[in-house]
């Protein structure tokens, strides 16, 4: 799963520590699914999303062989 | 929405206590190196564990914990090299490696310098108070697949060790312990440094 959690948070000015806090999760979750190593469960994407004010597909994407396999 | 706080509690107690009846009894059958080792055990089991939650840490509330010294900067540290982020990641696989190399050894001979290894433990360990770190459904995965690999290099060790050298139960179980500790706490740093 792609995400624009680095962008997104750069645009803010936050720190991975800071978005963390908002969150209510490590800075290590964070840091995690901003380099794709952890796919967030749907609580934490909604909330994610909610952290933002933006829709959890303007946030993630799907890989591409991800979609063709769904196809 | 679920609430996302973790209700996740850290225990620290069965291997250790079971180790020190079990010493006791030993003694109290006269089969006193067989105690010692176990004695010896027992500390090692018991620094190997405070040196994992040293590590890790726990905070005021059971579902906090904190991220200690070795791992308080998870990697890169700001402005850290490739290199450096190496030399520390072999610094510490090599402290840990050579610690718990010396506590199978006093189980075995007893020797007190030994000891210094074990202490260097709490030296590098305990000193850093680090970040709050939340263990949340990312920490948590981290740490069963810590686990999971953990037991199997274990049995794997136990198995080699019973066909290569022939141990005795206390040597088998020695081992087993030994890689265990040290599987779970440099496969659980490595996620979260």
């Amino acid at each position: 799963m792609k995400n624009r959690l680095p962008v997104l948070r750069a645009e803010r000015g936050w720190s991975q520590a800071a978005l963390a806090e908002r969150l209510g999760v490590s800075r290590q979750t964070v840091n995690a699914i901003e380099k794709g190593r952890y796919d967030p469960s749907l609580p934490l994407a909604f909330k994610i999303a909610t952290v933002f004010g933006l829709a959890i597909e303007d946030i993630f994407e799907p890989e591409e062989s991800e979609v063709s396999h769904a196809e | 929405m679920p609430n996302e706080t973790p209700k996740v509690k850290i225990s620290i107690n069965g291997t250790a206590i079971i180790l020190a009846a079990v010493a006791l009894v030993a003694f109290w059958a006269g089969a006193v190196q067989a105690a010692w080792a176990l004695v010896w055990l027992y500390l090692a089991s018991l620094v190997l564990v405070a040196a994992t939650i040293a590590w890790i840490g726990i905070g005021e509330h059971s579902d906090e914990v904190r991220v200690a010294a070795v791992a308080s900067e998870t990697a890169p540290r700001k402005g850290e090299g490739l290199f450096s982020r190496g030399v520390r990641v072999v610094a510490f696989s090599v402290w840990v490696v050579v610690t718990a190399m010396a506590f199978l050894y006093l189980a075995f001979s007893g020797h007190p310098l030994l000891l210094l290894p074990a202490l260097s433990l709490f030296a590098v360990v305990l000193p850093g108070a680090g970040e709050r770190l939340l263990v949340d459904e990312y920490v948590r995965s981290v740490l069963v697949r810590s686990a999971t690999a953990a037991h199997a290099a274990g049995l794997a060790a136990g198995f080699l060790a019973l066909v290569l050298v022939r141990p005795t139960a206390l040597e088998l179980f020695a081992v087993v312990l030994a890689v265990y500790a040290i599987v779970l706490e440099w496969a659980a740093w490595r996620e979260l440094r």
